[in-house]
């Protein structure tokens, strides 16, 4: 593992959160670190709070109760310059992709660049540079194209390219491989790796595809959504290994019969057989 | 951020080294587009390229999109590229921005169009959109016609929000519109009329005048803001959803789901509020007669019942009827014909509001042409 992988320095940290959507609370009692140079996992099934938590995670919603903190800060509470620095350092992929649908691939891309004031390119250099995040992605020669007039998986891709166009610090991923091709996919994970080994950046995955989820991810952390907390969190392959929960086990290895692992897992022991 | 330097070096007359110093990154200072232009002519001239980054402290995708230039250029000088003194990440990196190849049919060349090209498109464009609201059009009617046979059906409660959206929520501002428009009616006429000392004429200029003609005109321009606007609005953000699209799967017409329902709440609706402009617009002429021209409220009300007839009425409860079909049409058939994007969205409602409103005058026009020749 690479020298940034390794650095065990808290990034952002999660104690006692409380999601909730006015009186309906999505999930509760969330504590997790995610470190520096992380690529953090974030699994659960379907309608358990996954995208909700990450919209917490970047301040887009408040939590009911507990705190978020990157490097000590708490978003909700920091200075609006403070808050601007950190929101400057993250980059977002949202489940939907969220593009501006009045502008083209490049100027899609373009925006984070000339909102920044700390970027230094000219205009010349920020068209080359969103060329170039869209090659990363695999969209090379779509630059005009407007998001209209790609396909889905191609809109998912240009999603990708415009959350990295500032090299971010923090990376937050909605499930970025569902729509993708298994190809497509797999150079996805490249990316991702690479990203996080040479620029050192923190990512956080939302993904439901177990290839991606043993391939890249180092921690994970797994939503219930009947228990309404952390049933799980560790690295995914240990999880799959050694972790005796049967829904984890069931989603990790995509098997609906129970099969009974021993060993010392990293998962919590309030296994919810019983229910 | 220390600043981002570029010297050459030429350890052999064949050999051109890059030597990049400092932070490479995006939030660093950079050398001048001319330093680097011209490093890279020098480039260009040598046998290989190589890099020297013992001195390079940092990078990101400054440095990327740099290397991605002087690949290029190689290339298109045929030089030999030595990359082995880049650290290994940027090859990694730059590798992965070359796996999927280029589409070269998918780049976009931006020629500029004489004028008479463009002048083509342009007179295409309005054909085809003519063309589109006579499908339009035709379709409603056929629509109308399988409805008033029984053979189509909307959601009965969508039909009430319409009808609750356009009727009751638009009492407030007609009333305060039509008042008004009684009021400054009732002044201007009262000024010129007072010269032959016939203000009691007032009740009749604006009896006749709301009647006739402003009831119906302001309720229109009213509802053309409010609710054609709104009917472009939310089929346009349909369409931009795909929601249009998952309708016509299902086997269900936008035209008799989304279409039908909106016009025919609209259509019923006018009227109503044109009946009700019609009298508070009185009343607005009746305040500046009773306040300023000193007139008695019975002579006043006396006056303004013998002008009027029932022919002066329907004719403007059919203009009403008219215009709520037009509005009702700018909207959906705006809103129906929208791009998927959120500027496309916000150009049909604009078009939307536009369209009524010229409808609305050319057909206010047309109709009083033609009452005039049946001499109602
Ligand atoms: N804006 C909202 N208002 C109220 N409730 C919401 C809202 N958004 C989501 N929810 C609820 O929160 C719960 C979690 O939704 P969320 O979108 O976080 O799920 P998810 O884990 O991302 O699912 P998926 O894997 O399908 O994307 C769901 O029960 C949903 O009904
Ligand atoms: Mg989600």
């Amino acid at each position: 593992m690479t020298a940034y992988a390794m650095t065990e320095k808290v990034h952002i940290k999660a104690c006692h959160l409380t999601l909730a959507y006015d009186d309906f609370i999505v999930q509760q009692d969330l504590n997790f670190k995610i470190m520096r140079g992380d690529i953090f996992i974030i699994m659960g099934g379907s309608g358990c709070g996954k995208s909700t938590l990450l919209r917490h995670l970047i301040g887009l919603n408040h939590p009911a109760t507990g705190q978020i903190l990157f490097d000590d800060i708490d978003l909700c509470t920091a200075t609006p310059e403070l808050r601007n620095k950190i929101l400057f350092s993250m980059g977002v992929l949202f489940q939907s992709g969220a593009l501006f649908s009045s502008m083209t691939l490049a100027e899609n891309v373009c925006l984070a660049l000339s909102a920044s004031s700390a970027v230094k390119l000219t205009l010349q250099e920020m068209r080359e540079l969103a060329s170039f995040k869209l090659a990363l992605v695999g969209l090379k020669g779509f630059e005009d194209y407007y998001p209209n007039e790609i396909s889905g998986g191609m809109r998912k891709r240009a999603g990708i390219a415009r959350a990295i166009a500032l090299d971010p610090q923090i990376l937050f991923f909605d499930e970025p491989s569902a729509g993708l091709d298994p190809i497509s996919a797999k150079l996805l994970d490249d990316l991702i790796l690479e990203l996080r080994d040479n620029l050192g950046t923190t990512i956080v995955v939302v993904t439901h595809e177990l290839a991606s989820i043993f391939a890249i991810g180092n921690h994970s952390i797994f939503l219930d959504e009947e228990s309404k907390t952390i049933i799980a969190s560790g690295n995914p392959t240990d999880l799959r290994n050694h972790c005796d929960n049967r829904k984890v086990q069931r989603f990790l290895t995509r098997d609906l019969a129970d099969k009974k692992h021993h060993g010392s897992g990293t998962c919590f022991d309030n296994d919810l057989s019983n229910s | 951020m220390q600043q981002a330097l570029l010297k050459l070096e030429h350890p052999s007359t064949q050999i051109c080294c890059y030597r990049l110093e400092g932070d490479w990154t995006i939030q660093s200072d950079f050398p001048k587009n001319k330093v680097i232009e011209s490093a890279l002519e020098t480039g260009t001239q040598a046998q290989t390229i190589c890099f020297n980054v013992d001195a390079l402290t940092s990078w990101d995708s400054r440095l990327l999109i740099f290397l991605q230039k002087i690949i290029e250029l190689a290339r298109d000088h045929s030089v030999e590229l030595d990359l082995d003194g880049l650290p290994s990440g940027v090859l990694d990196l730059l590798k992965i921005s070359q796996t999927v190849e280029e589409r070269f049919d998918a780049r976009r060349n931006h020629q500029h169009e004489p004028f008479l090209q463009r002048l083509g498109v342009w007179v295409l464009d309005i054909i085809a959109s003519c063309r589109q609201a006579m499908t339009f059009v035709g379709e409603f009617v056929i629509c109308l016609m399988n409805w008033l046979r029984g053979k189509s059906k909307f959601k009965a409660q969508d039909f009430f929000t319409h009808l609750h959206d356009c009727g009751p929520k638009a009492f407030g501002i007609v009333a305060l519109i039509s008042v008004l428009v009684g009021l400054i009616f009732a002044f201007v006429g009262a000024v010129q009329l007072r010269m032959f000392g016939a203000e009691i004429y007032v009740a009749n200029l604006v009896g006749l005048g709301m009647f006739r003609e402003m009831g119906a005109m302001m309720t229109a321009v009213i509802m053309s803001g409010r609710t054609g606007a709104s009917y472009a609005a939310q089929l346009g953000a349909m369409q931009a959803n795909g929601e249009i699209d998952a309708l016509q799967t299902m086997g269900i017409s936008p035209m008799d789901y989304l279409v039908l329902p909106r016009t025919l709440a609209l259509i019923l609706v006018i009227p109503l509020l044109c009946i009700y402009a019609d009298l508070l617009g009185i009343f607005g002429g009746f305040l500046v007669g009773i306040f300023m021209l000193d007139l008695m409220p019975i002579e006043y009300i006396n006056q303004t019942i013998g002008a009027l007839s029932l022919n002066h009425f329907f004719v403007g409860i059919f203009k009403a009827f008219v215009f709520g079909f037009l509005i009702a049409f700018a909207g959906c058939f705006r809103g129906l014909h929208s791009g998927t994007s959120a500027s496309a969205v916000g150009s049909a409602t604009t078009s939307a509001v536009v369209t009524a409103i010229i409808l609305v005058v050319i057909a206010d026009a047309i109709l009083t042409v033609i009452y005039n020749a049946l001499e109602i």
